[in-house]
């Protein structure tokens, strides 16, 4: 049995790339998300957009210029020397350029270069200060506190300089950033009364105007006790100043309910900033919330902000159970009762939600002027997600005849136009709905292509779907692969998933579906570079789809189509690696049980398995006696080393496991049960004249008849019954006791004893 | 019903008192066991009313209060983390604080001695300045410093080199924790090169191991540690759990454990199986956010669970004059799970 664990895996292996012990997909692995918050935020990472990692799996890149982090700080400066220099510039000046390079006339920077200039002086000799000031900004300056008091000192120093410059300041702004800079150093010298009481000096919480605000109120909510109040601060900040937005989260006390907080608000832009908070951080439906910010706060960005992150909760609800058959990434229950049955009942709720979504948007669009080129898009696909798909392409096309610069845009168009014309057609192929240009344009995006393949599937057109599938995860790239779930919850393979079309089809295709594929692909010429793409994948595989046809037949015990089928196959075929190395056993040996008194060396293919077994067959039926009964020996040995339990399993399956046979096939209870092969033993006993060669018939038969015990009690290898047990279930057991009292000790305690049983069978 | 319960806890309480006075009594009836507890948040707003009633009413004079943490990594080398941020209010003026430091192993792994030198000088310097910054109405000087480390056969010579470098240059008492295993095992793991030994009985098994078993303190696992253990070399205190402890499943995948402080966080969890719980709401727990359907094993230790520790340890260890019994942690949540009978009985029952 361990051989053929090993050769599980090994054969697996050999077929494609299996991910690692234990694995099972989640989170991001899972989800389906069409419009990606980065198209819509190109240079912008954010921890709050929606996603199975939040708080952990942002990661700003090095470069902060292209992550947007000092997006804020960046536009101040890029204002004030009146864009004549390049963001890169500016940030170069601002956060790399030594106090040195500031000072150095003539700089190859021309942002150094305008700072220098007279009129901006000012400024100069406050970016030296801030400079001077960004080593003591760090709470682990000196870890063991051996020069502590002089840090502290040394900040207390610049403390009284920077309040100092900021009391001379005539710029008002300034004032605010010299102010700042002395709060900053006063929260890591651990001050807080100080950095509470610089803030009341310098800043006026009811004059919110510059992000320099946002930031002096950032520390100085750090300083106070949790309340209803602080949260609101915290809320503010987090509207207001997408740098602080994540290290102030932290601060927001979940312990106080939204009504007190609301209570707390002193302005409808307060009340709109805890309703922005809410629904920037809620995994569930945020409608309530949405609709509290809109009728407080109508700014563009928020709102679409807001509108990005509940269609990608959308996407997950909807789109992720509809085309994975996962739960939604967000919402798991982890239950092995959640079938397709129910995930598409909770998504038909889902969609209902996605369509006041949509109404939302369209009273949020009457009631202000939004100009951002992803409204139309975001507002189409709303209706999409809501099962509206009526005239979506229409709408498309007319966004699409804009011709926008933003290629991104664009692009997101034509994916979800191709869908959508799956959506609304009768299951037309591809390129009858004229859209084999946009679906060839975006072959190696998986989750667009599983997305066709999907809807053609809904479709019915499964031939069309299975080539769609065929192309999925080539690149083998683990982390652009889809994987998905079938309808009927198979687990056919070492878990309940599939990332190939190959063992997809195993699961769930019919004989027919797979017969109109075959025919299909072997019919249509090559006339096109779309028709080339579709069906390359399956030409390269028809050997192993013939083989595939054929293990369908014996699942149905159809010997005569299976035995077509696997004639189909290329005889080089079985003479694979996988077959060669664990085909190698007779499956019709009578002392199959016995391998080291085994008499038969010869191995079969799967043809000539089917071929022996259909001529033992018409034997059984054509003779009588010891010779019926060697006839149905032997059929019976075949049949029952075609089951979970033998060494030719390998026709009626394409995976092996120890401790998981119930793939959901329509043979499950024949392939576990054995049920062919007892009653080919049966067969045999009745016929048999020699005693010991019927004892050994009806012992065999009792094996079957155990195996269907254990399956129908679902007992594994670790819970099986005793003997004792065994046999008070066993009839057939019984019948052996009662009926060759001598031989059943012998029979059914030792397979040893087995080989002498095994001589008594008389040849014809 | 109220009264059934009262008396159950009363009961309970009783027998952890017979138990504790067995222990400290059938050995040497001389012994006079100090009550101690330790302090081991980063952040409190001083001590709650339950709390100070907790050790007002149990003479609890000794606090073991974490002053901080030791870790090593590339930026910092061996550095101090997680700094208590709190000062000790005038009215605890009198308890004798033990500063306690948790040192990571991984901080032994790969350290010269020159590394090491200077650990146990920054340390000492930096206990001293915190105590007299944080501390500063104690009216008496600390006379002991315990150390805290999950120490290893691997890490073991680094850590007893570390620990005898300590001993020479500090001029207090120093004791170190002391886990079930190096105790029952002295000649392979070594004797603590330390004054005393705080005889740690919790945390027996890995959480992650424990399966349905409480993995802070498991009887069975207990007993294997005790029974047939020699005398340990040096005087030994005891530290027995009050706390309760939540094991976080995210996705099926385990994320960590903490501390279940927070006793509303009950009211947002559903009953799975056994200790097994599954949060029903997004909700935020030590900073880390819960989702909805994330499950959670709560670990709680009981009366019934202490009484028979006590049981165990009484049979098979023997304590000096001297010893402590202290326990871990003070937190008003922790005291919850404890009626206030319970915790007076079990400290009363101890020889005056």
């Amino acid at each position: 049995m361990q051989k053929l664990l090993l050769f599980s895996l090994l054969y697996l292996a050999s077929f494609f790339n299996a991910h690692s012990c234990g694995y099972y997909p989640y989170g991001e692995e899972v989800r389906f998300c069409l419009l990606k918050p980065n198209l819509v935020y190109p240079h912008s990472t954010n921890a709050f957009f929606y996603n199975t990692q939040r708080y952990s799996g942002t990661h700003l890149p090095d470069d902060h210029f292209q992550s947007g982090k000092n997006a804020e700080n960046l536009d101040w400066w890029h204002k004030l020397l009146k864009e004549k220099a390049s963001k890169e510039d500016i940030y170069y000046a601002v956060y790399q350029a030594s106090s040195k390079e500031l000072k150095r006339k003539k700089s190859s920077h021309v942002a150094i270069r305008i700072l220098q200039e007279k009129e901006n002086r000012a400024y100069l000799h406050y970016l030296l200060f801030a400079k001077k000031c960004s080593p003591f900004n760090g709470l682990e300056d000196d870890p063991w506190e051996r020069n502590g008091d002089n840090w502290a000192k040394s900040r207390d120093k610049l403390i009284q300089e920077s309040t100092q410059r900021a009391e001379n300041s005539t710029s008002p702004e300034l004032r605010k950033r010299y102010a700042h800079l002395a709060i900053r150093l006063a929260h890591y010298n651990q001050d807080g009364a100080n950095v509470k009481k610089l803030y009341a000096r310098f800043f006026d919480r009811n004059s919110m105007q510059s992000a320099t605000d946002y930031w002096a109120l950032h520390f100085k909510l750090q300083a106070e006790a949790s309340s209803p109040e602080r949260n609101v601060d915290v809320a503010m900040v987090i509207t207001h100043s997408p740098e602080k937005r994540k290290s102030v989260s932290y601060f927001f006390d979940p312990q106080f309910s939204r009504d007190q907080m609301l209570a707390s608000a002193k302005s409808k832009e307060e009340r709109a900033a805890l309703y922005f908070w809410q629904a920037t951080t809620s995994f569930h439906p945020s409608l309530e919330e949405l609709k509290g910010f809109g009728k407080n706060n109508q700014q563009e960005e928020h709102l679409l902000f807001l509108s990005l992150r509940e269609i990608n909760k959308l996407e997950d609800w909807i789109l992720t159970p509809y085309y994975s058959l996962f739960e939604p990434t967000l919402r798991t229950t982890w239950s092995d009762t959640i079938n397709a049955q129910v995930l598409l009942r909770r998504i038909e709720a889902d969609r209902v939600y996605a369509g006041h979504f949509s109404n939302w948007l369209s009273e949020i669009h009457s009631q202000t002027d939004l100009r951002n080129a992803w409204w139309p898009a975001i507002r189409i696909y709303a209706d999409f997600l809501a099962g509206s798909t009526k005239g979506i392409e229409a709408r498309i096309n007319q966004e699409l005849a804009k011709k926008s610069a933003n290629t991104e845009l664009q692009i997101f168009y034509e994916k979800l136009l191709a869908v959508c014309t799956v959506v609304n057609s009768q299951g037309e192929n591809l390129n009858e709905l004229n859209v084999e240009e946009l679906v060839l344009r975006y072959k190696h995006d998986n989750l667009f292509l599983f997305a066709i393949g999907k809807e053609l599937e809904y479709k019915d057109n499964k031939v069309e779907a299975a080539c769609v599938f065929s192309n999925i995860n080539l690149s083998g790239e683990y982390n652009d692969a889809v994987v998905w779930k079938s309808p009927e919850h198979n687990h056919t393979l070492w878990s309940d998933y599939y990332d190939n079309y190959f063992f997809y089809m195993d699961a769930t295709y019919t004989v027919n579906e797979l017969e109109n594929l075959i025919h299909y692909v072997k019919t249509t010429a090559n006339a096109s570079a779309f028709d080339q793409w579709k069906t390359e994948q399956i030409r390269k595989d028809l050997d192993r789809l013939y083989d595939l046809l054929g293990v369908k037949y014996m699942r149905k015990d159809e010997l005569q189509k299976a035995l077509k089928a696997f004639n189909q196959v290329a005889p080089s075929f079985w003479k694979g690696e996988v077959f060669q190395e664990y085909m190698q056993q007779d499956p019709f040996d009578n002392n199959f049980i016995l391998t080291s008194y085994s008499q038969s060396d010869k191995s079969y293919t799967k043809p000539e398995i089917v071929e022996k077994l259909i001529k033992l067959k018409s034997r059984v039926m054509a003779s009588d006696g010891d010779d019926k009964a060697y006839y149905a020996f032997q059929v019976a040995n075949c049949y029952r080393n075609m089951t979970y339990y033998g060494n030719a399993w390998l026709m009626k399956r394409y995976y092996w496991s120890g401790n998981h046979y119930d793939a959901g096939l329509e043979d499950d209870a024949e392939y576990i049960e054995a049920n062919f092969a007892k009653k080919y033993y049966l067969l045999a006993y009745k016929q048999a004249k020699t005693k010991q060669f019927a004892a050994l018939a009806l012992r065999l038969a009792g094996q079957c008849e155990k195996y269907a015990l254990l399956a129908q009690n679902s007992l594994d290898y670790q819970e099986r019954w005793s003997d004792e047990q065994m046999f008070t279930m066993n009839e057939v057991y019984r019948k052996l006791a009662r009926e060759f009292p001598a031989e059943y000790e012998p029979l059914v305690s030792n397979c040893e004893s087995l080989y002498t049983y095994f001589e008594s069978i008389k040849r014809p | 019903m109220q009264i059934r319960h009262t008396i159950f806890w009363l009961f309970l309480g009783m027998i952890i008192s017979v138990a504790v006075y067995l222990c400290f009594s059938q050995r040497k009836t001389d012994i006079l066991p100090q009550r101690g507890v330790y302090v081991w948040d980063v952040k409190r707003n001083g001590i709650s009313e339950n709390e100070q009633n907790f050790l007002a009413n149990n003479q609890i004079n000794k606090l073991y209060v974490k002053f901080f943490e030791v870790e090593k990594n590339t930026t910092w080398g061996i550095h101090p983390t997680g700094k208590s941020v709190y000062e000790l209010e005038q009215k605890y003026a009198q308890c004798q604080i033990v500063p306690t430091i948790y040192i990571r192993n991984q901080v032994f792994m790969q350290t010269k001695d020159s590394e090491l030198d200077e650990f146990a000088d920054n340390l000492l310097h930096l206990i001293a300045k915190r105590f007299t910054e944080n501390m500063s109405h104690a009216q008496q000087k600390y006379t002991e410093i315990q150390i805290d480390c999950d120490w290893t056969l691997r890490t073991q010579e680094r850590y007893f080199y570390f620990l005898k470098k300590l001993k020479a240059r500090a001029k207090v008492q120093i004791s170190a924790t002391l886990r079930l295993y190096p105790f029952k095992f002295p000649e392979k793991m070594g004797v603590l090169p330390v004054d005393r030994a705080m005889l740690m009985c919790y945390n027996l098994l890995s959480p992650l191991a424990a399966g349905d078993k409480n993995s802070i303190l498991d009887l069975e696992e207990l007993q294997k540690y005790l029974v047939g253990a020699k005398p340990y070399p040096l005087p030994l205190d005891l530290a027995l759990p009050i706390y309760t402890s939540a094991l976080i499943y995210q996705n099926e995948r385990f994320s960590g454990i903490h501390y279940l402080e927070n006793q509303s966080f009950y009211a947002n969890l559903r009953h799975v199986k056994n200790a097994v719980y599954s949060v029903q709401r997004d909700t935020v727990l030590n900073s880390l956010f819960l989702r909805a359907g994330d499950k959670v094993k709560i670990e709680k230790m009981t009366p019934v669970l202490l009484t028979a520790a006590l049981k165990s340890i009484r049979k098979n260890i023997s304590f000096e004059e001297g010893s402590t019994v202290a326990l871990f942690h003070l937190s008003a949540s922790n005291l919850k799970a404890f009626t206030h009978a319970e915790i007076t009985s079990f400290f009363a029952s101890l020889p005056r």
